[in-house]
């Protein structure tokens, strides 16, 4: 296979999408846990934001205005690049059909993941009349895990290679990860038990994030800016703190070292 | 497995000038639309007005 072709000069940034009943909130609850804004409208509109981590992102969209027509709590897999015609190309050279779309922000690809949901691959945005622009500032030690509930070794593992990504730690029959140092998309083996798996174009994925800081720390930030500091579960494969988010979504953020 | 996200409608690929397209993008982007959207209403609008007898 032609490596020109399957590799991407600039990484695909993993981002989850959340819709959501109480955008302010939601972004209230991301610069808790330490993300950061970027491009912001510049309008009074509350119903959009944009919040980056050390590595990876979180969109949040108003529920009531998405044409995705989601309901509050859903997370969808999403990204951003800068060049999303390259992608295309190496999509395509892997057999995905992609169609890319004119966005009054930008160019936006889409494609068919093996769930058959919709993933939605955002150019990055260069012109930003009507937008604010800000250097994010966002905790460097914190990461966006996206979780697919699916064979950690089946299609999807293909896709994330198609998408440019890479094997992060060592896969088991139950998980396997994938990143390319912009955030992490981690495939679980579906028990059923989390109700997010596939198939079919509604398969969502857990938002989630791992992170080099304290956790008890991390916890005294979201109690003092008023959310669910949640539990410390402490098992052989590291810690977590397991809460619950403002939009009622279980949320897990692992500690990883540095 | 997939379905359509945009059921009904199709891609319709155009050559305009660079000016233009730049103003429509601005233009849906202050009316808080997308461009699909913005671009609908305006064909919409110029057929129908042609179209009258």
């Amino acid at each position: 296979m032609n490596d020109a072709l399957t590799q991407t000069t600039t990484p695909i940034t993993l981002a989850g999408i959340r819709f959501t009943d109480d955008v302010a909130r939601m972004r209230a609850y991301l610069e808790a846990l330490g993300l950061s804004a970027g491009i912001t409208r510049s309008t009074a509109q509350a119903d959009w934001a944009a919040r980056h981590a050390g590595a990876g992102q979180v969109l949040l969209h108003s529920a009531a205005t998405s044409d995705h027509r989601m309901p509050s709590g859903t997370t969808l897999l999403t990204g951003e690049t800068p060049d999303v015609a390259e992608l295309a190309g190496m999509l395509e050279h892997r057999g995905l059909a992609t169609t890319l779309v004119d966005e009054a922000y930008a160019r936006s690809l889409e494609v068919i993941d093996p769930l058959g949901a919709v993933v939605v691959v955002n150019e990055t945005q260069t012109d930003t009349y009507g937008y604010d622009t800000q250097r994010p500032e966002p905790d460097p030690g914190v990461e966006v895990v996206l979780s697919r509930f699916t064979e950690p070794a089946g299609p999807y593992a293909d896709f994330a290679l198609a998408l440019g990504l890479r094997p992060q730690g060592e896969p088991s029959d139950r998980y396997a990860a994938y990143g390319a140092g912009h955030g992490v998309i981690g495939l679980h083996h579906d028990d059923g038990s989390t109700g997010l798996g596939g198939p079919g174009p509604h398969a969502r994925v857990a938002l989630g994030f791992c992170t080099t800081g304290h956790l008890e720390q991390l916890q005294e930030r979201l109690s003092v800016a008023g959310f669910e500091p949640g539990t410390i579960v402490v098992a052989d494969f590291g810690s977590r703190i397991e809460t619950v988010d403002p939009d009622g979504q279980h949320v897990e953020i692992h500690h990883r070292s540095r | 497995m997939a379905t359509d996200p945009r059921p009904g409608k199709a891609q319709f690929n155009v050559y305009l000038p660079h000016p233009l397209i730049t103003r429509v993008k601005h233009l849906a982007i202050d009316e808080g639309t997308s461009l699909s959207a913005l671009v609908e209403a305006a064909l919409t609008e110029y057929a129908d007005r042609k179209e009258k007898p």
